[in-house]
């Protein structure tokens, strides 16, 4: 086949299989050795997927710490908790990290852990980079939070407007960590896009048509489009904000000439389309659920599709609505406001979609169906405030009030962050092989969903009745009192309610290991996409044979089919229809060292850039020692190839192994991608870079 | 199935003698390829915001300095050349490709270096541009002007010196196992992107250097 | 984003074999570096033709050569022409995209109709 090709095949000559092994001498290639250190080393989207997942748990708890300081600081009037410097450091982070290291990175879980198997595939295309991705966004996270421990956190809010945000108005070094955390977790999200482009794109299965695909698949797809396009427009507006705060550049010096409004066109133009990549991905898992616990097929497929292709479109149109007040003149103003009001449209027609698939279904009210009627319910209410802001004269009024606070936390907490945890209950037992408690679940989800309504619900009347937002107080007298006071007593509902969760987690999986370990079997739910046609827990290598897709909800058709009256009858049970994972005659692309290294060299530079250009040369150093050790390497390990052989199969049968040509190739070639992106990114170290690459010849 | 390098020959052998040619990505090419596209596409957004915001501060020169206008410091003849320059080792690129194609390591290796050669020459004149503009008074952060120039041309110039370590890494690197045809498309994706960082020249180039402003 | 339509599994390795020859990547060349000299002397005479045409049409000129160059070294170097249209399509849908947004930011500081005279006649909206 000649797609098997290596790009940059340096050095990978006659005796390859012996040097392979030591690529640089130093580092030898990891071997699975079952131990906890196989996570740092993995290059499986699953594993990759469940750490995206623990991670953005943990930034989630970090987060929730900071909103709930908020909460009780603005609980009764004159609060005296935080002072108003560390206010804004507290707010600031609390939604920089929500926004960048809990929702994006936890849609990543999903779409990590789902996306290769919705496709029945065996991994995405280029492994290695994707544990790159991860590494990069973990290490790039802890860096951000890292500024907490070196004289604060970045204050100038999660937009991070300029001038403010100039050494003359903020001179610790929060927002230097600001600008450089958020350039390195933007370096894993468009690594990660291209990697799930190419794979949704280049690597169904046969039959398998774009409008086949499962709306979840859809969804990210289209986030991953959003992603490649947004993420080097805020990459460009960072590194300006980098290069005026560190090197006296001017692109937002105001005394210099410079105009403010750059900064806020080139972050609102990465900045709308973000808020649909934090939001599609429920979308998708919200789609995914309805049809399966309504037992219906979605209603109007292609709708569906359309809808989020067009969300994607329009979602570029758009950004000028966060700048109504800004000054940038009634004719931009009224054709934001426009824009914005059609842009509600496709919106509109998921709900209805979803609407129309509950209606008239068979429902079972399953932890995971609530979550999701919860994202349809919560965030419409999110959506229709999103409305009345698209008007600009009444957006003149509400702007940088409580009412835009709790216009986008309808939208992102009820609708994103309640559809993860939809995810959470559907997905487990393929993720992990035992279903959560569905008791603990629904007190979860109530807890959650009052405690929501109570927190988020009063900031609109604190809104509209003028309490403006990033106020680290205010007096008494003005009506503020109650409707804060009630707010922070939701806050601590919702933090009750996700205790619950990971209680569940825990008290779900002790009774499962006391009950001997029982297996939930493929397909639990009796769901409809491909990733249910495989074992549970997912067998390391996905899938024992390709499958060939001839419908849309293919697992559900092979299951069940048509009597003469066309009335749907169950024609097989998922253990006949799904593959059992015992197939071990599997050849699966080989952990590597070099992602965590090279990404571990990100924030090294980092701190280099802050504190003293020396540090650059060490980080240096280390990027360019892993990049040119991922060269080298060879992404298979030959002599891995049959750690996971059975002899009872015949590497001639069709059958059992037609994929393992298009899986060697999923394991090709990231080298040189790896060089070109953290060339591109990588650019403010560049010199550096270059110098030392070039000396390593 | 092209049985490049040993270490695929024997990982597939086992597996993959069952002549599965026709097993092949949904759109027939290689992930590789795919994926430097999209790479190349994001860039564009790159680019662009780094152009937008020179535009927005061309006519800034004069804040701080004696120069009126960019045509005042802009060396037209000699950016003319450098430009020149750059095109040309896009026509060393695709022969270097169309050679290894051939099976014609050596003259592909000639062009690859040759490719460099000239990307290097480029990289050259843009030093010798920097230091004649920062000893007349362009300083990095002079003004609105110099820093968004600076920053946009070195973003380029980045660009093409990690394209320079790409070709001398490719030829470095197939040196023992030879610049066969089966390397082609290594060749071919160094070669999209060096022809990316060409045509983002070729704007940069007229939008910047030669329309008049006014 | 082009990818609504679902093109089927396309085997474009045929397709490989009627790229140029390393003749016509010459005259490919040869044509480029003349463009490039018609650049120059549009930049050259730029005032002689700016007093007949107007000083628009020097832009336009230099505009529209610049497209030309990005196209012919995208279809033929970039080998986009003869490649599947799927790689056509990303490249594009990244540049129309780049070049949409990017122009609406510029026209939102740049044309003074946004702005100018609207202070004047007290018109909301103006940077005041
Ligand atoms: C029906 C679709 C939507 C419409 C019409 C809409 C409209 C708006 C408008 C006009 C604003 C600016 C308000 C202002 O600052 O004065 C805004 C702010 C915001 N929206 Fe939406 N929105 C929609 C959906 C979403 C979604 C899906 C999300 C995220 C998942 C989201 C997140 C946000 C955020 C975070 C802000 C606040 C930005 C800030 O800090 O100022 N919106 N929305
Ligand atoms: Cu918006």
């Amino acid at each position: 086949m000649a797609i098997v090709e290596r790009p940059l095949a340096i050095g990978a000559g006659d005796d390859a299989i012996e040097t392979n092994d030591r690529p640089l001498g130093s580092v030898t290639r990891p071997k699975e050795t079952g131990s906890w250190k196989d996570w740092l080393t993995t290059v499986d989207h699953k594993k990759i997927g469940i750490m995206y997942g623990v991670a953005a748990m943990f930034f989630f708890v970090i987060g929730g710490a900071e909103a709930l300081l908020i909460r009780i600081q603005l609980a009764t009037p004159n609060g005296t908790l935080l002072s108003p410097d560390v206010y804004n450091q507290v707010f600031t982070m609390h939604g920089v990290t929500m926004i960048f290291l809990v929702a994006m990175p936890m849609g990543a879980a999903f779409t990590n852990y789902l996306l290769p198997l919705q496709l029945g595939a065996r991994d995405v295309a280029f492994p290695r980079l994707n544990a790159l991705s991860f590494w990069v966004f973990l290490f790039g996270g802890l860096f951000l939070n890292s500024a907490w421990l070196f004289g604060g956190g970045a204050d100038g809010g999660w937009f991070n407007y300029a001038p403010n945000s100039s050494v003359t108005f903020s001179p610790s070094h929060g927002i230097d960590f600001y600008a450089l955390g958020l350039q390195i977790t933007g370096v894993a999200s468009l690594v990660g896009a291209i990697n799930l482009i190419t794979t949704a794109l280049n690597m169904r299965p046969k039959g398998m048509t774009l409008m086949r695909m499962p709306i979840f698949t859809w969804m990210n797809l289209v986030v991953q489009f959003l992603l490649l396009f947004a993420v080097p427009v805020i990459s460009i507006a960072l590194f300006q904000l980098t290069f005026d705060r560190l090197f006296d550049a001017n692109f937002f010096n105001t005394e210099a000439g410079a105009d403010p409004l750059l900064w806020q066109h080139l972050f609102w133009i990465f900045g709308h389309p973000e808020v649909y990549i934090l939001i599609l991905p429920s979308f998708g898992i919200v789609s995914e659920v309805i049809p399966v616990f309504s037992r219906k097929p979605i209603f109007g497929y292609s709708f569906m599709v359309a809808s989020g292709v067009a969300i994607g479109f329009m979602g570029w149109g758009v950004w000028a609505h966060h700048m109504f007040v800004s000054g940038i003149g009634p004719i931009s103003v009224a054709a934001f406001s426009l824009s914005t009001m059609f842009i509600a449209v496709p919106t509109g027609v998921k709900i209805l979609n979803w609407l129309a698939t509950i209606w008239g279904g068979k429902l079972r009210f399953n932890t995971a169906m609530l979550f999701a009627v919860g994202v349809v319910s919560m965030f419409t209410i999110g959506g229709l405030s999103g409305v009345t802001h698209s008007v600009a004269p009444a957006d003149t009024q509400q702007t940088d009030t409580y009412y835009i606070v709790a216009h986008f936390h309808y939208v992102i907490f009820g609708g994103t962050l309640l559809g993860f945890f939809s995810g959470f209950y559907f997905w487990w037992p393929k993720m992990f092989g035992y279903k959560l408690n569905e008791k603990l679940g629904k007190t979860n989800f109530w807890l959650q969903i009052v405690g929501f309504n109570v927190t988020f619900g009063p900031m609109h009347i604190l809104g509209l009745q003028g309490m403006s937002r990033r106020i680290d107080t205010y007096d008494a007298g003005f009506g503020f009192e109650r409707w804060n006071f009630v707010a922070t007593v939701g806050a601590f509902i919702i933090a009750l309610g996700i205790a619950f969760f990971f209680v569940n987690v825990a008290v779900s999986r002790n009774q499962w290991i006391k009950a001997g370990r029982p297996n939930p079997g493929p397909d639990p739910w009796d769901a409809r996409s491909l990733e249910w046609m495989t074992a549970s827990p997912t067998p390391v290598h996905n899938f024992d044979e390709e499958i060939v897709v001839e419908s849309q909800d293919e697992f559900w058709h092979r299951k069940y089919g048509y009597d003469e009256n066309h009335n749907v009858v169950r024609i097989a049970t998922a253990a006949e229809v799904a593959q059992d994972g015992s197939n071990t005659n599997v050849h699966l692309p080989s952990p590597s060292y070099f992602p965590i290294l090279l990404a571990l060299s990100m924030p090294i530079i980092s701190y280099g850039l802050i504190y003293s250009l020396w540090l650059c040369i060490p980080g240096g150093m280390l990027m360019v020692y892993s990049m040119v050790g991922w060269i080298f390497e060879h992404p298979d390990d030959p002599n891995a190839a049959h750690d996971h052989h059975d002899d009872g199969h015949d590497g001639d049968d069709h059958g059992a192994l037609p994929d393992s040509g298009t899986e060697l190739e999923a394991g090709d070639g990231d080298e040189e991608l790896v060089a070109v992106g953290a060339g591109a990114v990588g650019e403010t170290v560049a010199s550096d870079v270059v110098e030392t690459e070039a000396t390593d010849g | 199935m092209a049985s490049t390098t040993v270490p695929e020959a024997a990982a597939t052998v086992t597996h993959d003698d069952h002549g599965h040619e026709e097993h092949a990505t949904s759109y027939g090419m290689s992930n590789n390829k795919m994926a430097m596209w999209l790479f190349l596409s994001s860039d564009c957004l790159l680019f662009g915001a780094l152009i937008s915001t020179f535009l927005l501060y061309r006519t800034n020169i004069s804040d701080g300095t004696p120069f009126a206008e960019p045509a005042d410091v802009f060396d037209i003849p000699f950016t003319s050349l450098s430009s020149f320059v750059l095109l040309m080792s896009s026509l060393t690129m695709v022969l270097a490709l169309s050679a290894v194609k051939r099976d014609d390591a050596r003259n592909g290796r000639i062009w690859l270096l040759t490719t460099a050669f000239l990307g290097m020459i480029f990289i050259g004149g843009q030093v010798y541009e920097f230091t004649i503009f920062s000893a007349e008074g362009l300083q990095y952060s002079t003004n609105t002007w110099t820093s968004a120039f600076f920053t946009l041309t070195g973003f380029h110039g980045v660009h093409v010196s990690v394209g320079i370590l790409m070709l001398l890494g490719t030829v470095a690197g197939t040196r023992e196992s030879g610049l066969g045809k089966e390397k082609s498309e290594t060749v071919e994706l160094v070669g999209l992107y060096w022809h990316f960082v060409d045509i983002v020249w070729v704007i940069i180039f007229t939008v910047i250097y030669l329309i008049p402003i006014g | 984003m082009s990818v609504t339509e679902s093109p089927e599994t396309h085997h474009d390795h045929d397709a490989h074999d009627d790229h140029p020859s390393d003749r016509s990547y010459v005259m490919i060349a040869i044509g480029l570096a003349i463009l490039t000299a018609v650049e120059v002397l549009l930049f050259v005479i730029e005032d002689q033709i700016a007093d007949t045409l107007g000083v628009g049409s020097v832009k336009i000129a230099l505009i529209l050569l610049m497209i030309v160059k990005f196209w012919i070294v995208g279809a033929y170097f970039m080998h986009l022409k003869f490649d599947n249209l799927i790689l056509t399509k990303l490249f594009i849908s990244g540049l129309v995209l780049a070049v949409a947004v990017y122009f609406i930011m510029l026209s939102a500081f740049e044309f003074n109709f946004w702005n100018d005279g609207l202070l004047d006649q007290g018109l909301p909206g103006g940077i005041s």
